[in-house]
């Protein structure tokens, strides 16, 4: 897919057919700066400089429609001609109820977030830098629907717990993957977090556009452009975790802190944007062995090539020594780690490169070249398993958009993936997979209130065997292996616009997830649990259905509801076997038969009088698995009643997600207070015999304030006001209190 | 203001927490574990575990009802506590130790509770918020080494064949 921001042409000389012009704000003409104007249908787009001005070069020639956007300004359309226009004046009027401008992901091109066929949200960079976080993965629980267990992002409940390994939502850089070649996790420290300029959220099913790993939604991070003056930024955090409640869980004395420090510069250098940055963090964590030493470096480079030519660079490495908390060492001490693992800790490294180049061969003729390169590795000390492994993934791509034909704005392209993992033979062992893929996606108005979308995607996925692992502990696996899955995915998509503030959408789609090469051969302990490989693991697939209505009242008011149904087809799930570990507590991962997850969600946001702003986000989740009948059942039954042949929860799934908070805004002023709610998960894993005995319901606060002073912008949180104490995944607490403070700027 | 300051810091003060820190009576075994001979240098862990039944079969020894692995390395003896759910009576308290690099299986067996004078393992009744002390169980090393252990025999023999296999050999 093509990232918008990366398409920016603000570097460009003047070309014979072009626009400019100038946007201001509609109340008293103040020139607007960074605001967002893509051209609907091209592959082109530009930021406003500091007077508001702004100029796009290389347009084909026609009409066409120019998406204008900006953070607290309503979206607006603009009818242009390229080249046959003087200079434009375009006013934006502030928005008392804030909808996200343009997004890219939903359906590979540039539109209105508010014309998108599926489910979407949008965190903007603002709203991101007031979560004072070091990574994106917590912020993104403020989402409706999404929620965080483990280090594993949940949307509507396509995805539970599985100790990091595989991932059933897909993060994308800048439309780049960015799954890890072994694990196939998110590692949140290889984002550019403090470089990410917005997050989109897909909700739901995406295999037809991104293909394997999209099954339960896809999260693209879009980072910043270079800026044309040179500018540098910087951020710094830092807080500390509250003591626990009660006196008796107190396991350390000392500052349980958390600080970091950001650094970036950029500038253009003759035609070339570039950015470069680095930064460190570390804290002693809230718990033991919950410390780590981050250090990341950052570098961008956007350059035009020719007259109608781009291209982007990325470069992110980062590294990450943290200590591993596995389980707590019991219920009277849920801070502290068993006596084995104490001194438990993980050495992880990242390396990420990717680079695009975009041509315009006409009028309605463009294509893209991609190409990426992700290393991983990671080793653990002697206490946490002395598991090491080294995961390469590369990959290429090529798109062709051609808007031809009428109306219909079509892109083709195919892509490729190879995955190569080099672990101990009693780990993981040396592994390869790859991944091929052809797609199409049509998109097609239909005048005068619809937009149809519809999108077909084939992958082929082949894992080789490799060599033999060495089988330590486990039972020899049974089934035959399954090294090839394939899969044909269709997606459709309709927008209906029968009023001015009202949107409804339809869709339809196919979900694929090949597994990851560590769900199919590892062999290891994980909380005193073996884990052992499963060769006849294939591929999990599923269809995912959504009706939406969004409804804007009087300016003042968004609702937008939301019903969603998905059904899965060998879902991947770890799960315990009384017969794999030979004497040993052991589990693989196994495809269970059937499982459905659907629900409802309604979303509201309310401008109050005064400055106050009022948003509410409630999930419904009935999120079930069918039991075989020759279903092996766990030992333990993880807190439901377990009958083959019967449905039950399926595990580390919330019915009930509420999201809430009410903001004021006073000048350069603002704060405000969340409230998050989960109901208590109605099963978990059965690997532990005390199953959901420790969970409860999650009840958490928090305040922030923040404000501008000058150039620098400040923030300060508190994080779970109310000290509460709870369980995501067994034995483990979450974060205690934790109160910080974020200072920013640019200078 | 200040009274706005109270009010929340009160709130927050008073609040419910959340998880408990559980309730001072918890129901559970507890007693000391005394080592003998010398400590096997590849010894990376040593638990004590509770079962309601003597396992028959492999895929009984998962069925676990609690154990303490906070055992340190080397020490001379260890007072040992193992939180149980519920009352009821337990029939198999045994060691059992994990090696380097090797996973925890529970027929590594190193001894088990049996009460002075009696020839079977002696069964130990929980009862709810509740701590059935004095549970304690003699370890003698020695065993890894294939050496003649009073009372090691008795724990050996409560166990079948499939189970005995490996058992002091981890």
């Amino acid at each position: 897919m093509w990232a918008l921001c990366q398409a920016s042409w603000w570097a460009r000389p003047a070309a014979a057919e072009g626009l400019s012009g100038q946007v201001v704000d509609a109340l008293d003409g103040r020139p607007l700066a960074g605001v967002s104007l893509v051209l609907e249908g091209a592959q082109l787009g530009a930021h406003s400089d500091g007077e508001g001005r702004f100029r796009l070069a290389g347009l084909p020639p026609g009409p066409g429609r120019l998406l204008v956007s900006h953070i607290g300004y309503q979206p607006k359309e603009v009818p242009v001609v390229a080249g046959q226009q003087g200079e434009l004046r375009i006013a934006l009027e502030v928005a008392v109820v804030e909808l996200p401008g343009v997004v890219v992901s939903a359906t590979r091109r540039a539109q209105l977030f508010a014309e998108a066929p599926v489910s979407m949200a949008v965190a903007q960079a603002p709203e991101l830098q007031t979560r004072n976080a070091f990574t994106l993965s917590g912020p993104l629980t403020y989402v409706a629907g999404v929620n965080q267990v483990g280090s594993q992002i949940d949307i509507r409940g396509s995805s539970g717990y599985s100790q990091g390994t595989g991932s059933r939502v897909l993060l994308l850089l800048d439309g780049f993957p960015m799954l890890s070649a072994d694990l196939g996790d998110i590692k949140w420290d290889a984002v550019p977090t403090e470089e990410v300029e917005r997050v989109e959220v897909i909700k739901g099913a995406a295999s037809a556009l991104y293909g394997t790993g999209a099954l339960g939604g896809v999260i693209n991070a879009i980072t910043r452009q270079p800026s044309l003056r040179p500018q540098t930024r910087f951020r710094l955090l830092s807080g500390v975790y509250s003591q626990p409640a009660y006196r008796s869980w107190r396991w350390a004395e000392e500052r349980m802190y958390l600080a970091g420090g950001d650094l970036s510069h950029s500038r253009t250098l003759g035609l070339t944007g570039l950015v470069l940055a680095g930064g460190h963090q570390r804290t002693r964590g809230y718990q033991e062995n919950d410390e780590f030493r981050r250090y990341h470096l950052y570098a961008k480079a956007v350059r035009p090539v020719g007259e109608r030519g781009r291209w982007t660079g990325l470069a992110r490495w980062a590294s990450d020594d943290h200590g591993v908390f596995l389980q707590w060492k019991n219920r009277q001490h849920p801070l502290q780690v068993p006596a084995g693992d104490r001194g438990a800790s993980t050495l992880s490294r990242k390396l990420y490169l990717c680079s695009e180049y975009y041509q315009m061969r006409g009028p309605a003729l463009g294509y893209k070249l991609k190409g990426y390169f992700y290393r991983t590795a990671f080793e653990n000390s002697r206490q946490a398993g002395g598991l090491e492994s080294v995961g390469r993934k590369a990959g290429t791509e090529v798109q062709v958009d051609y808007t031809g034909v009428e109306d219909l704005a079509l892109s083709l392209g195919g892509a490729a993936a190879f995955d190569r993992v080099k672990a101990p033979g009693d780990f993981i062992g040396q592994r390869q997979a790859h991944n091929l893929a052809l797609y199409a996606q049509g998109t097609r108005p239909l005048p005068p209130w619809a937009e149809l979308v519809a999108g077909l995607r084939y992958d082929h996925h082949r894992r080789d065997q490799g060599e033999e692992g060495q089988l330590v502990r486990c039972a020899l696996p049974h089934g035959e292996a399954r090294p090839t899955q394939r899969q044909l995915s269709p997606q459709v998509g309709l927008a209906v616009f029968p009023a001015p503030h009202t949107a409804l959408r339809a869709s339809a789609g196919r979900g694929f997830r090949a597994p990851s090469i560590s769900e199919v051969f590892t062999q290891a302990e994980a909380s005193g649990v073996l884990i052992c490989p499963n060769p006849a693991l294939r591929a999990e697939r599923s269809w995912s259905y959504e009706l939406g209505l969004r409804q804007g009242v009087g300016g003042f008011l968004l609702v937008d509801a939301a019903l969603f149904w998905n059904s899965f087809d060998g879902l991947v799930e770890a799960r315990p076997d009384p017969a794999l570990g030979q004497g040993v507590l052991a589990a693989n991962f196994r495809n269970i038969s059937r499982a459905r997850v659907r629900g409802a969600e309604l979303e509201t946001q309310l401008a109050l009088p005064g400055g106050l702003r009022w948003r509410a986000a409630y999930t419904l989740l009935d999120a079930v698995e069918f039991l075989a009948l020759e279903e092996v059942l766990p030992i333990y039954d993880g807190g439901a009643e377990l009958v083959p042949g019967r449905e039950a929860p399926l595990p580390y799934r919330a019915r009930h997600l509420l999201n809430t908070g009410l903001g004021l805004q006073r000048g350069r002023v603002r704060g405000g207070a969340e409230f998050r709610y989960l109901s208590r998960f109605e099963r978990v894993s059965g690997l532990f015999p005390e199953g959901r005995r420790d969970l409860v319901p999650v009840y958490l606060v928090d305040l922030y304030a923040a404000g501008r002073l000058g150039e620098l912008d400040l923030t300060l949180r508190i994080d779970n006001l109310l000290n509460y104490h709870y369980l995501l995944t067994e034995r483990e607490l979450r974060s205690p209190r934790r109160l910080s403070l974020g200072l920013s700027g640019a200078f | 203001m200040r009274g706005w300051f109270l009010a929340v810091a009160l709130w927050c003060y008073g609040c419910d927490h959340g998880l408990d820190a559980g309730p001072p009576g918890q129901s559970g075994i507890a007693g000391r574990l005394v080592f003998k001979g010398e400590w096997p240098p590849e010894a990376e862990e040593v638990a004590v575990a509770v079962y309601e039944n003597t396992p028959l079969q492999v895929a009984d020894l998962y069925e676990l009802s609690g154990w303490d692995t906070g055992v340190g390395i080397g020490v001379p003896f260890h007072d040992y506590f193992v939180p149980i759910e519920g009352d009821g009576t337990y029939r198999w308290v045994m060691v059992a130790w994990r090696p380097m690099g090797s996973f925890w299986d529970f027929r590594s067996l190193l001894g088990c509770y049996h009460a002075p004078g009696d020839t079977l393992p002696t069964p130990v009744t929980v009862l709810q918020g509740q701590v059935a002390g004095g549970v304690d169980i003699e370890v003698d090393f020695g065993v890894l080494r294939g050496e003649e252990v009073p009372g090691y025999d008795l724990c050996v023999g409560a166990l079948p064949g499939e189970l005995v296999g490996e058992a002091g050999g981890g």
